[in-house]
């Protein structure tokens, strides 16, 4: 074959293919291109209402009823309170759907973080008292307003979604590591800071949050302790400056450093209860826009499964952290870690596994009275699989008796009867394999951190 | 043989057949030459496909994901020495994997390119079971039969450089390979779902249109009651006949509508990838083998604003065409013994892998013993709670392993449910612990799974002592049998 054959032969492929794949036509006018930027420019339905102006009870529109526990969201009124009857409730006439589902779960949200924010106010304010007098009542006075606080917050821990969550998480923002980062505690770097005042810097909101948030707070205002944590070539131990303070300078200190701690915390609550506002960040709007006007979830399966990770605190955090560790199940090289408990200082580490099961039934069960209104649970028996809601209630409800049936608490039990402690831990284990099997099965979940990638 | 094939056209074949029996006839069906059009249409698309899932991978940033963050990589079998590249090694990898898939679109080096890209592509499959995916598989299989294929004699950068291997016209054995190949993922896919999970019980499809109900038009639809059985049923039918109705010219053109209908929808419905993208491509060599050059003729005359009706491209070129193919019957047509030998040898190997779960006599979906390899697509919902038990044996101090402490949240989720993996993990658990100084271990584990839907069951026995227990192809007795009740009926809503 001539060259020029090959040459005409290949030129008629190249022409054939370009044509074949060219944009052009028959100059035919392009049509109008659209750019899907996965922004909704128009949203396609009208934009989600906000919240009433005097709370999330009313902002429940259809479902809300008599709001009494009000979350007010856009202003400085509403005290929020405990979801009462109808607060974040549902009209027990209205059928199951998601878009209710996800009404109830935002409007029960709002409500935590406000009496969470409410909480963390009278907390500041107690800080602030005995770290003025370091008076005896006013010390008494912050130990329950810190124990009352972390008792609402360990409920709100299971509300870990939205600006709470992960900021590589949708709608992330970390809040939930700047109130409360355990188990990342740095007490040796807590007592420098004491030493050099660093909880007076302005930038002290900025510290790594293992010096900040309610962990801190909890060694500042219940270590009574004048060692430190530091080891002999620490700062402040090779130069003395920790011993050199005496004893009740270092307790005058911790208040400080607690007091310092509350106002961070509080301006962080705040800030959570400001991003789901309609006045501030009104994530609401996208978690019910969710699929629609949502510019964090294009549908309400996906704004669903970023609230379902968040039941997932109590595998990972309860399960394993609070619990298995501690008994020794974990990683732990003697018989036992006590070290490894939540609370080391106030020892309400039982308290706290119970408030995590009170807010995962909320999430699970429903947030009105008596655990009314929707929840997953309704979820799946509107999917026909009401055996499993029961079953999963009735593991949940086991977990809730082997808590408060452990008597010693948890940090006397683990020394006492760590079989009593592995009872417990089984009993959340019993929970948390319905969570990672039926569960996230039967309604199309994804467990947390495993969407990356392609499937099949 | 070759003389007769070499030379071989389409009108002489049956004559030549009847003379030198069975094998030659086959020999003579494949030697008779074919339009190159469809290999270069298709080493084109697929090339530019294999581009977008490069891309796919360094922008969603994947490759950290996979391949350079988990601690761990899981191992096929008879595979533990291919191990992942420093980070990057793999980054540099999927550059130039990209730049290969672009040579194959253009046809620079094609054998070259497309040799490395198969190799490179492959070895990323290699790396870790848990990333395994069909689809990959797929394009693995591809890029292999790609880089075999003279797919580079024309319309490349190749035959312009050096025209003396440029043609027209190619055996047709290597038609039927490719065509062979895509059937075969349709049949096998198809095969897979015929079980009652599937037929009787529509599950999992109920389960994943759940998830899109909130879908605009299509989404209240899959809430109406028998929708999803009817899916299901269309899904099987349409997986285990699309290939024949792509095979009979009648049928064919509505069959690839059809086609296209499906693997859009099952685009925008399940997280698959490239996959409808690959089938939509690979389902192209049913075609007539001449098919892009029609394409272009009609494109031509829609150019030429209209002055050819499409009726009148088929008459000018069928006749052109032949031409073409007339000239270019030099030797190269037929296909070597060993070709047909080694093609043999592969679609036995692609029916036999398949078929392999035969042997176990298991719920494959279950025990997932002759799972992979095998086309079962989207066949099984299934999530496990797994923890291991590592029992010092000289305290018998036990310790709860949860399998985060070694895996990503990833691989976490594709192991705890596939026992030969949770086999691999063991032993890796017990080599850690023993390697931390707390001497011999026991592992055990506690491992429940849901299947489709199903009451969780315990998927592996919590007596066996898996740090004992040998990785191997055989029948793994330490995996407890599958439930027998049928799995729920659960409702969209």
């Amino acid at each position: 074959m001539s060259m020029t054959a090959r040459t005409v032969r290949t030129a008629r492929w190249t022409l054939a293919f370009a044509l074949a794949f060219s944009p052009g036509g028959c100059r035919k006018p392009a049509p109008a291109e659209v750019v899907n930027t996965g922004r909704a420019v128009t949203p396609k339905t009208p934009p989600v209402p906000p919240s009433g102006a005097g709370g999330t009870g009313g902002a429940g529109g259809t479902t809300g009823g008599a709001g009494t526990g009000g979350t007010a969201t856009g202003g400085n009124s509403g005290t929020g309170g405990n979801a009462g009857a109808g607060g974040t409730g549902a009209d027990p006439t209205e059928p199951f759907s998601k878009a209710a589902l996800l009404r109830a779960i935002a409007d029960c949200a709002m409500d935590r973080y406000s009496e969470f924010r409410d909480i963390a106010a009278s907390l500041d304010d107690k800080a602030g008292a005995a770290a003025a007098t370091v008076a005896p009542s006013d010390v008494t006075a912050v130990r329950e307003a810190w124990i009352a606080t972390m008792s609402k917050w360990e409920e709100v821990e299971l509300f870990r979604f939205g600006p709470m969550a992960r900021a590589t998480d949708p709608g992330g923002n970390d809040i939930r590591d700047q109130i409360y980062g355990w188990p990342l505690v740095n007490r040796c770097g807590i007592e420098e800071r004491i030493v050099s005042r660093g909880y007076e810097a302005p930038d002290f909101g900025t510290a790594l949050i293992n010096v900040r948030g309610l962990a801190a707070f909890e060694y500042a205002a219940f270590y009574e302790g004048s060692d430190n944590a530091c080891s002999q070539f620490s700062t402040i131990n090779a130069h003395g400056t920790w011993a050199a303070l005496g004893a009740a300078e270092i307790a005058r200190r911790k208040f400080a450093y607690a007091a310092a701690v509350g106002k961070d915390v509080l301006q962080h609550a705040t800030a959570l209860v400001d991003a789901w506002s309609p006045s501030g960040g009104n994530f609401r709007a996208q978690l019910l826009g969710a699929g629609t006007s949502s510019t964090t979830f294009t549908s309400e399966q996906k704004a669903l499964n970023a609230v379902s990770d968040a039941l997932f605190y109590v595998e990972l955090e309860s399960k394993d952290w609070k619990l298995g560790r501690p008994v020794g199940l974990g990683d732990c090289t003697t018989p036992t870690c006590p070290e490894a408990l939540e609370s080391q200082y106030a020892r309400q580490s039982t308290v706290h596994l119970r408030r995590n099961l009170a807010g995962f039934r909320r999430l699970f069960q429903g947030c009105a009275a008596r655990n009314g209104g929707f929840g997953f649970d309704d979820w799946l028996r509107a999917v026909g699989a009401t055996d499993l809601a029961e079953r999963m209630l009735g593991a949940l409800g086991r977990a809730e008796e082997a808590v408060d049936t452990l008597d010693p608490p948890l940090e006397q039990a683990l020394a006492t009867d760590p079989a009593r402690v592995t009872a417990v831990y089984i009993a959340f284990k019993g929970l948390t394999d319905l969570l990672k099997t039926e569960f996230v099965t039967v309604l199309n979940l994804e467990l947390p951190k495993s969407t990356q990638g392609d499937n099949d | 043989m070759e003389h007769v094939s070499g030379d071989i056209g389409a009108g002489n074949v049956g004559a030549d057949a009847d003379r030198v029996g069975l094998v030659a006839r086959v020999a003579a069906s494949f030697g008779r030459p074919v339009s190159i059009a469809w290999l270069v249409a298709f080493r084109v698309l697929f090339g530019a496909a294999m581009f977008i899932s490069m891309l796919r991978f360094i922008v969603y940033g994947w490759i950290d994901e996979f391949f350079v963050n988990p601690p761990l990589h899981f191992k096929y079998w008879g595979l533990a020495w291919v191990d992942a590249l420093p980070r990057t090694g793999m980054h540099a990898l999927f550059c130039v994997l990209a730049v290969l898939a672009l040579a194959i679109v253009i046809g620079l080096y094609h054998r070259a390119a497309a040799v490395l890209f198969a190799a490179g592509f492959t070895y990323l499959q290699l790396i870790d079971v848990a990333t395994y995916l069909n689809h990959y598989y797929l394009a693995s299989l591809l890029s292999l039969l790609l880089a075999c294929a003279p797919a580079h004699r024309t319309f490349s950068v190749d035959a312009l450089r050096d025209r003396s291997h440029a043609t027209d016209a190619i055996p047709a054995f290597w038609l039927y390979l490719f065509r062979f190949q895509v059937g075969v993922v349709y049949t096998f896919a198809g095969l897979a779902k015929a079980q009652s999970d599937w037929l009787l019980h529509a599950q999992p499809l109920r389960i994943w249109l759940g998830s899109h109900t909130d879908l605009p038009i299509l989404g209240p639809l899959f809430t109406v009651p028998g929708v999803p059985l009817a899916m299901s049923w269309t899904g099987f039918c349409f997986d285990t006949s699309i290939a024949w109705l792509l095979l009979w010219h009648r049928s064919r053109r509505f069959a690839y509508v059809v086609l296209l209908v499906f693997h859009t929808l099952t685009g925008i419905l399940f997280p698959i990838g490239m996959f409808p993208v690959i089938m939509t491509i690979a389902a192209l060599v049913f075609f007539p083998p001449e098919w892009p050059l029609r394409l272009g003729e009609r494109l031509r005359s829609v150019v030429q604003c209209n002055r050819a009706p499409f009726g009148a491209a088929r008459h000018v070129l069928a006749p052109r065409d032949e031409t073409r193919l007339g000239a270019s019957r030099h030797g190269m047509l037929a296909p070597s013994r060993i070709a047909l030998a080694v093609g043999a040898l592969y679609c036995a190997v692609q029916i036999g892998v398949p078929l392999r779960f035969l042997l176990y006599r298991g719920n494959v979906l279950w025990d997932e013993q002759g799972m992979r390899f095998s086309w079962r697509v989207m066949v099984r919902e299934k999530n496990a709670s797994l923890t291991y038990l590592v029992r010092e044996k000289a305290t018998g101090r036990v310790r709860h392993v949860n399998p985060r402490s070694y895996v990503t949240r990833i691989q976490e989720r594709e192991i705890a449910a596939q026992p030969d993996l949770v086999l691999q993990l063991a032993h890796h658990i017990r080599d850690d612990f023993e390697r931390r100084g707390f001497g011999p271990v026991e592992v055990r584990v506690d491992a429940f799974a849901s299947l489709n839907g199903r009451r969780l069951a315990r998927l592996i026995d919590p007596d066996v002592d898996l740090a004992a227990v040998r990785d191997g192809l055989g029948k793994a007795h330490w995996i407890l049998p599958s439930p027998t009740e049928p799995p729920p009926h659960t409702h969209p809503i």
